[in-house]
């Protein structure tokens, strides 16, 4: 690793200042799970380093009847896992996060960071923008929020400008008779996701159809990634055998996998297709439940 | 670049120590203070043969800036064994012959102190999950699973 100047701020506003001074020659630090990967292989270099996770009150989780649930940047993926306030409202939230790394990683990393990392396998972003979540980002000039499909425009890249920080992540509340699920393919249980499937589903129980529903894929694109041909298939119908196949076999087709150590790009398509399907299943069961 | 000063508790005792920004906490344990019972591995957070505990949880040293343990207590391996009694897991790891090289045991045995002191009464699956950041090379993982889940009281 190349050395840098370290900087730990007691306030974000501080932290903003001095990202707004040293722009692309900075890097915000919160766990550094997945930065000093990066750092230690030197493909990001940064000249000044700017620790983000000991200022006070950002590691809130906390839910809000307008806004939902909201997480600050510093939560750590253990802390949402284990939330009282997610199993209870939010559960799909907290077993989305135990397939996340090892509870070494959890407990270190934020969810926060793991969004602004932007790996195109990583495994909450698409759950999150399931359930249609937003994130705030803050920076010297002011703030806005932007819809977590939004976020992210290729390999490792995200809307961020040089001097802005995420500052937090809210999810709406989720709407009666809407279930959710992410399944992951991967080799053992810490390792990064093959492919993922997220599928959100809104049913609507008086005439038995789905009313709404996002399927969202990892390891598929540059970015997480909408079926939205395979939405556009199941949406205002039955969920029923023969569909559920037809639609996974669309979600397949538009999904874009490379080819690399974890399997063929025609393998990766064939896992997204079983996923994708097991995925509406159980989404469909939990909506109809709920 | 300038060293930093640095202040934390390693195995009960404290220390004052600067440091290179880019030292790592498992580079600083065993470089700096030769603490070597932590060991490195992969270096990039998969293998967890530099598991030590930072406030009471599993960590991976490798991936924390030794910084980062600014204010903190931290516990490896050394800080296990009481006045020369080696700890219930260590001997339970010994009893089951749980150990072949030897090179990731003071991180299953951290990981496993880690996740019994939160709950000390596991089930095998949430055992099995606690150490899935844990990777041993020489054998199966049959005889660590034993000899953790031999520790619950």
């Amino acid at each position: 690793m190349r050395n840098f100047e370290y900087f730990r701020p007691d306030t974000i506003e501080e932290a903003c200042f001095l990202l707004s001074k040293y722009k692309e020659k900075a890097k915000v630090i919160a766990g550094g799970q997945s930065l000093l990967i990066l750092m230690k292989e030197r493909l990001v270099n940064p000249s000044y380093l700017i620790d983000i996770k000991e200022i006070p009150d950002l590691d809130y989780i906390s839910y809000d009847p307008e806004e939902g649930l909201r997480i600050g940047v510093l939560a750590t993926h253990r802390q949402i896992e284990t939330s009282n306030l997610i199993q209870e409202r939010f559960n799909f939230l907290s077993e989305m996060e135990k397939k996340v790394a090892s509870v070494q990683i959890r407990n270190m990393g934020t969810l926060g960071g793991n969004l602004c990392h932007a790996d195109p396998c990583g495994d909450l972003a698409p759950p999150l923008i399931g359930m249609g979540a937003r994130v705030k980002i803050v920076s010297s000039r002011g703030e806005r929020s932007v819809l977590l499909e939004g976020f992210f425009t290729d390999y490792f890249e995200t809307v961020l400008e040089a001097d802005e920080i995420l500052a937090k992540i809210q999810i709406p509340d989720i709407s009666p008779h809407t279930g959710g699920i992410y399944l992951k393919h991967n080799l053992r249980e810490a390792d990064p996701a093959v492919v993922g499937v997220a599928a959100v589903i809104t049913a609507d129980p008086l005439r038995g159809i789905c009313q709404d529903l996002k399927i969202v894929l990892s390891a598929c694109a540059s970015t997480p990634m909408r079926a939205r041909r395979a939405e556009g298939a199941l949406k205002e119908k039955q969920v029923e055998g023969n569909r559920i196949k037809e639609v996974s076999q669309i979600a397949s087709e538009e999904a874009n996998p490379i080819s690399d150590l974890g399997g063929s790009e025609r393998y990766k398509r064939a896992m997204v297709k079983i996923l994708t399907e097991e995925a509406i299943k159980q989404a469909w069961d939990r909506a109809r439940s709920i | 670049m300038s060293k930093k000063s640095l202040q934390l508790t390693i195995n009960g005792e404290p220390y004052e120590l600067t440091v290179e920004p880019r030292t790592t906490l498992a580079e600083l344990l065993r470089e700096e203070l030769h603490l070597t019972g932590t060991k490195e591995g992969c270096g990039i957070g998969m293998c967890g043969a530099c598991t030590v505990l930072l406030d009471g949880k599993a960590i991976k040293s490798c991936l924390v800036l030794a910084l980062k343990a600014n204010g903190k207590e931290i516990t490896t391996i050394e800080g296990l064994a009481a006045k020369g009694d080696i700890h219930p897991l260590q001997k339970a790891f010994i009893d089951h012959g749980a150990i072949q090289c030897g090179y990731c045991t003071p991180g299953m045995i951290l990981s496993a102190k880690a996740l019994l002191d939160e709950n000390p009464h596991p089930t095998e699956e949430e055992v099995r999950m606690a150490m899935a950041g844990n990777l041993c090379r020489c054998t199966g993982y049959v005889k660590i699973l034993e000899a953790i889940l031999s520790v619950r009281p």
